[in-house]
């Protein structure tokens, strides 16, 4: 059913209804008409996607210039945080595979899980990003030598709070959650909680780094 | 083991952790790190670290 619910949303899979209409009765020219618009919305609707690409790129850039302190883009780190941002990789590499195990193992025994499965690898893929970034927070390992955590730290609030914003509107619409099965469309959501975990996380050591201060 | 060596002969120069971090390339973190003992540097950044405090690397990391 909530297939069914989203086909009718992307223009992409209406493809298939048009064509379905097509064999019903159609008639030609109308159909034709029909079909035109339909790949008309399709080109949009890429192009769409691709200026998103675009733009979210060029934000990503502009972050990665505005947080440094040298006017550089690339992070630079110290020896003991590339030793604990190696080990915060692994731990997040393995959350990802247990859970990702487990899901197939939930499915191997028949249990239907409550998500499509593209929602549940990109939980899965949130889960392990978790680890490792609240693992380097928490052992100092996740600002570089040339960032300026103040700006890093408004950034990521403004990026959770956009994120929470479009996740709880999109809940709100009814989409994330479709005949009891959480959908792709969760996505924002997820992020936003991504997003405010990291935010408190780094919140949280900056809280404890002031009595951790010099000896 | 607390490296109390390395902690004296850095307040000998008046440096703060930051300062000598600034000095050698690493983060504060890193050298209070070191300082505790909870962190094993490299050869170089102790090298590093000996030549900014004008020491050895027999006075700051050997243990007797």
């Amino acid at each position: 059913m909530y297939l069914k619910r989203s086909a009718q949303k992307k223009p992409e899979r209406r493809v298939s209804s048009c064509s379905a209409e097509c064999r019903a009765g159609r008639k030609g020219g109308a159909a034709a008409e029909w079909m035109a618009a339909e790949k008309r919305m399709n080109k949009y609707y890429i192009m769409g996607m691709l200026c998103g690409v675009f733009v979210g790129l060029l934000l990503v850039a502009v972050l990665l210039k505005v947080t440094k302190t040298d006017g550089r883009m690339k992070c630079r780190y110290d020896e003991r945080q590339t030793e604990a941002r190696g080990k915060g990789y692994k731990y997040g590499f393995f959350t990802f595979l247990i859970g990702d195990f487990l899901y197939a193992l939930l499915c191997a025994a028949g249990f239907e899980v409550p998500a499509e499965p593209a929602a549940v690898m990109m939980i899965l893929i949130v889960l392990g990003m978790v680890v490792q970034i609240v693992y380097c927070i928490w052992k100092d390992a996740y600002f570089s030598l040339n960032e300026n955590r103040t700006r890093v730290l408004v950034a990521f609030a403004v990026v959770a709070g956009f994120n929470l914003l479009l996740g709880v509107f999109r809940l709100l619409e009814g989409d994330v959650v479709v005949n009891g099965v959480l959908t792709f469309d969760s996505m924002n959501l997820l992020c936003g909680i991504l997003f405010l975990i990291i935010f408190f996380a780094m919140l949280l050591k900056r809280l404890r780094g002031t009595s951790d201060g010099e000896e | 083991m607390k490296n109390l060596r390395l902690k004296s002969a850095r307040a000998a120069l008046d440096l703060s952790q930051q300062e000598l971090a600034d000095a050698v390339g690493v983060s504060r973190q890193t050298i209070n790190a070191i300082e505790k003992g909870d962190y094993n540097p490299t050869i170089r950044l102790c090298l590093a670290i000996c030549h900014t405090l004008h020491k050895t690397l027999d006075e700051l990391f050997w243990e007797d």
